[in-house]
């Protein structure tokens, strides 16, 4: 029996002795968002029907918001003023964890990506997306668009809503409809970008 | 339609009580149970007048048929009991009840796992064979859910964990083939890996059973044994075949098992592949499941040396409810408002994002000594490995990229002397959890070396009518912890929350206890009563968790400053076996300090990139829980049978003045069975009913969603056994689960924010032994 109870204690001793955790490796978090900012471009918009051909201009006039942070907001009083009667394309970038650019990696993945954007008033603006694979296919995410103010209004809290979609969600999706849609929640997922900031929909010279 | 079946059944069990009567073909039920546990006495050797043999109805049940009136002498024989002979007058349908004692010079074929469950004091239920049977193909949690006293927490329709008298997780032992399973149950959507068809023997124990396995048996144990394997073939094997409507699912399980001169050995696998799953009136999409089991017990003796070896592989990939996957509270919320998904999801096989992949390893070794005809010692030294990944629906890395991945290897070794009525040994277990690196994902959890030693001491003693039995252990534990978090309170000036490298170390140590007695007040009750002292460690994610847990959409956030929970839970039992009728009652209550729970912080939430979440922070309190248990099984007469579950169950934080989340309402299970003549191709039907409350006692706003309604669920089975050539059985069992397809939601169902519960299920089992 002794002999037997020996050979357990050395089996164990030998295989208990690289029983010690592991040095814990730091993740880079890339689930989450290193920075963000939303472009307006002024471009010139002509109406069509029910839509706008929009062509780019010399030197057009730029709004650009940046949202750094942990809770990515923009810094404290930042306000845009868009004008009545103009059309911008607005484009988000979005840097990854290493200061990379991964906004197109949503484009890539269209099946499964849609921006809402809340709280612009009823009427007030005509928007489109405009979005490009690198294959050149035309897609409707929401990274890149074009929007036409249509009517002034006093200032307002935006929100871009990057969501992330569950398999087929997206085909319940009509872009033309539901960029605003405000019961956003309905489209199952979950959200990649949830960035508010302040816009203004200005007459013709009038600001602050 | 529900009032019509429910008066039908009442209605032909009361006038099969009435209608009875004495018939030419009479028939001998005998009970035989066990003098010290009173559990039942299967595979023993009945003959009635030297000549004529019983059926083994279930476990401990047998009958004898076709028997005319007159005296008759029977006599029972079963290696480790006394032999023992009686005369019977059978003048009509007679069912009695034999009480043998343990043959303590046939102690060496016990193991010691065994003796441990021979306490009488505890209160324990081990499931039927019939009970094993109906509940084939459901998982660990829903198999127990057949007994008064446990319930489950779920997380959708494929994952639950058992809760007994109102605990679950860590405050619960689960005891696989007589070694602790140890794996990552912190989280509530953990379900225990354990292969249902490697059990032959389930047994709960409800009482603070902290003294032989452990100490932080808070809740109860569950024990998960194998079987004798039979003595005298050398191969036999067993088939089963299972499918399910609900879900086009199918689980095929072999076994062969046989014994060689004084080796013996059991082979099983188990395999099985289910598409999504299906609500009273809506597919819930990604909810397959696949899994393949296997597992090796192999025993050889020689002389006082007695080796066993057992290995097992757990492997699953379960898909989690796409409808349940969520970004914020916002979505909760708008989903818990729609009361069903917004979605229509179709019937697939296919297990996309999100879901889970789990493999559990085992592997022991045992080997016991026997040194004189009544004791014996036992070492036994067994490692396990976790190892959980789980996928979620990624943003920047690939889906097949895990969010966690984490292994849990842990050892354990353990040294026992026993004698019938003696224990002693000691302990010791090296566990350490690693998540392993290229997650992308900040794991919510540290690595971790979690060590404990342990020794502990036992007796039982007889007193006249009684069945004294106390024990005490102490335990030490280490815990030694390392991660990456994020440091909140050092936010740089552009925004960004810096990481730094957590380590703490922590030693816990504390003593626990059972103090139990038994007495048999007559021939008819059995009183019980137990009181068990427990402690639980905190756990590495209520110590350290830091992160969102995209289970249950919260950030939750440990604490580093909390401190063991100690339990102490009283049980009283008072069972009665009137021969045609058994009853158990228990009541019980228990107060444990400092109860450790995760509670949301009032008006506080975490701002991340992707919207915001409740801010959930682990605290403790003291807690109190009190309850009954009833179960009661009656042979109306020797075709009719009805069974009766109560279990109610009642928990509150004592310092708050509030009531605890996650605790099951009061719950009813009845059944009525009819059982057919054993010549006969059926063997029994049986009608179930489960009524399940609508839970009162909570605390408004502490939840996304105040308790569903209250609900009724009917099952229906019939079962057939054949007896083929020699030694060959063919079992077979159609069954319905949820026979009118009721739609409805679970208190206990962390997913009923987003969908309802299962809808109607037909089941068709064959089991094959050759």
């Amino acid at each position: 029996m002794k002999k037997y109870i020996t050979i357990l204690f050395i089996s164990i001793f030998a295989l208990t002795t690289a029983c010690k955790k592991d040095e814990p490796t730091p993740e880079t978090d890339q689930e989450e968002v290193g920075s963000a900012s939303i472009t307006f471009t002024e471009v010139a918009g002509e109406a069509h029907g029910d839509h706008y051909h929009y062509t780019e201009i010399e030197n057009p006039e730029v709004e650009k918001i940046d949202f750094t942070g942990s809770q990515m907001l923009p810094p404290v009083g930042a306000h845009t003023h868009l004008e009545v009667g103009k059309s911008y394309r607005f484009n988000v970038t979005i840097k990854d964890f290493a200061g990379r650019e991964t906004q197109q990696s949503f484009v890539e993945k269209d099946d499964n990506h849609f921006a809402f954007i809340l709280n612009i008033p009823e009427d007030h603006v005509f928007v489109t997306y405009s979005d490009k694979k690198n294959d050149g296919t035309k897609v409707k995410v929401g990274v890149q668009g074009y929007i036409t103010v249509l009517k002034a209004s006093s200032t307002f809290t935006t929100r871009y809503i990057m969501r992330h979609l569950n398999p087929k969600v997206k085909e319940t999706i009509d872009p033309k409809k539901d960029w605003n849609n405000t019961n956003f929640t309905s489209f199952t997922g979950a959200n990649d970008l949830d960035l508010k900031f302040d816009l203004h929909f200005t007459e013709d010279g009038h600001g602050h | 339609m529900k009032t019509i079946i429910v008066l039908i059944a009442q209605w032909a069990l009361y006038t099969s009580i009435f209608a009875y009567g004495q018939n030419c073909n009479l028939t001998l039920k005998v009970q035989l149970i066990d003098a010290e546990n009173h559990q039942p006495i299967g595979n023993a050797q009945l003959y009635l007048n030297n000549n004529t043999r019983p059926k083994e109805a279930s476990p401990g049940k047998y009958v004898f048929q076709q028997l005319c009136k007159g005296a008759s002498s029977l006599y029972i024989d079963h290696s480790g009991y006394k032999k023992k002979e009686a005369n019977i007058k059978i003048s009509q349908d007679t069912a009695i009840t034999i009480v043998l004692k343990k043959d303590v010079q046939q102690l060496e074929a016990v193991t010691v796992t065994a003796n441990a469950q021979v306490s009488a004091p505890h209160t324990s239920i081990t499931l039927s064979k019939e009970q094993r049977q109906e509940s084939q193909g459901k998982n660990l949690a829903g198999v127990l859910s057949e007994i008064a006293g446990v319930n489950t927490l779920k997380t959708g329709a494929n994952n639950g964990k058992p809760v007994i008298n109102g605990l679950y997780g860590n405050r619960l032992l689960l005891i696989n083939h007589g070694v602790r399973h140890e794996s990552q149950q912190w989280g509530t959507d953990h379900a225990p890996e354990v292969d249902p068809f490697s059990a032959e023997e389930i047994t709960v124990i409800k009482s603070s059973d902290a003294v032989r396995f452990g100490p932080d048996a808070l809740g109860g144990v569950i024990k998960i044994s194998p079987s004798a394997i039979v003595a005298d073939r050398k191969a036999q094997s067993s088939h089963a075949i299972l499918f399910n409507s609900n879900g086009r699912g199918l689980l095929l399980n072999n076994k062969l098992e046989g014994t060689v001169g004084q080796f013996s050995y059991r082979a099983g696998i188990t395999t099985g592949k289910q598409g999504n799953l299906k609500s009273a009136d809506y597919y819930l999409g990604n909810t397959g499941n696949e899994e393949l089991h296997g597992n090796f017990f192999a025993s050889y003796k020689t002389g006082k040396n007695t080796f066993k070896m057992y290995l097992s592989h757990f492997g699953n990939t379960l898909g989690v409810f796409q409808g349940a996957h969520i970004g914020s509270k916002e979505d909760i919320l708008a989903r818990i408002e729609h009361g069903r998904p917004f979605e229509e999801y179709s019937f697939s096989y296919k297990i996309g994002a999100p879901k889970q992949r789990v493999t559990h390893q085992l592997a022991k070794l045992e080997y016991l000594y026997q040194l004189d005809e009544n004791s014996q010692i036992q070492a036994q030294y067994s490692i396990q490995r976790n190892h959980r990944k789980e996928f979620d629906l990624r943003r920047v890395a690939e889906n097949d990229v895990p969010m966690a991945d984490i292994l849990l290897n842990t050892q354990q070794l353990e040294l026992v002397y026993s004698r019938p009525s003696f224990m002693a040994g000691i302990s010791g277990n090296l566990q350490v959890n690693n998540n392993v690196p290229g997650t992308g994902s900040t794991p919510i959890i540290p690595n971790f070396d979690n060590h404990g030693l342990g020794a502990f001491v036992s007796v039982k003693v007889p007193f006249k009518s009684y069945l004294l039995e106390t024990g005490v252990r102490y335990d030490y534990k280490f815990f030694d912890a390392a991660g990456y978090q994020y440091d909140y309170s050092k936010i740089t000036e552009d925004g960004l929350i810096p990481q730094y490298l957590m380590t703490d170390r922590k030693h816990f140590h504390n003593i626990s206890g059972v103090a139990g007695i038994s007495q048999r007040v007559n021939a008819v009750f059995t009183w019980k009563s137990n009181l068990g002292l427990a402690w639980r460690a905190p756990s590495a994610n209520e110590l350290y968790s830091d992160g969102i847990h995209h289970g249950t959409g919260t950030y939750e956030v440990g604490n580093k400053n909390l401190k063991s929970e100690k339990g102490l839970k009283w049980i009283n039992s008072l069972s009665m076996d009137k021969g045609f009728i058994k009853a158990n009652v228990d009541l019980f209550a228990q107060v444990i300090e400092n109860y450790i729970y995760s509670q949301p912080v009032p008006d506080s939430t975490r701002q991340t990139i992707r919207g915001t979440f409740p801010l959930f922070q682990y605290r403790q309190d003291r807690a109190f829980f009190y309850g009954a248990d009833l179960s009661t099984l009656a042979d109306i007469n020797q075709n009719w049978q009805y069974g009766l579950n109560i279990s109610i169950v009642k928990a509150k934080n004592v310092t708050k003045d509030e009531f605890l989340p996650n605790i099951p309402a009061w719950k009813l299970q009845q059944h009525l069975s009819y059982r057919f003549a054993p010549n006969q191709i059926l063997s029994y039907i049986k009608i179930k009913h489960h009524f399940q409350a609508k839970q009162t006692r909570y605390e408004p706003n502490s939840d996304f969603a105040a308790p569903p309604a209250a609900y009724h669920l009917f099952d229906a089975v019939l079962a057939s056994s054949i007896k083929l050539k020699s030694q060959r059985t063919a079992e077979f069992q159609l069954a319905v689960d949820n026979v009118f397809n009721e739609a409805y939601k679970d208190y206990m169902d962390r997913f009923r924010y987003y969908a309802h519960a299962l809808g109607r299920n037909v089941s068709l089992k064959v089991n094959f032994t050759f």
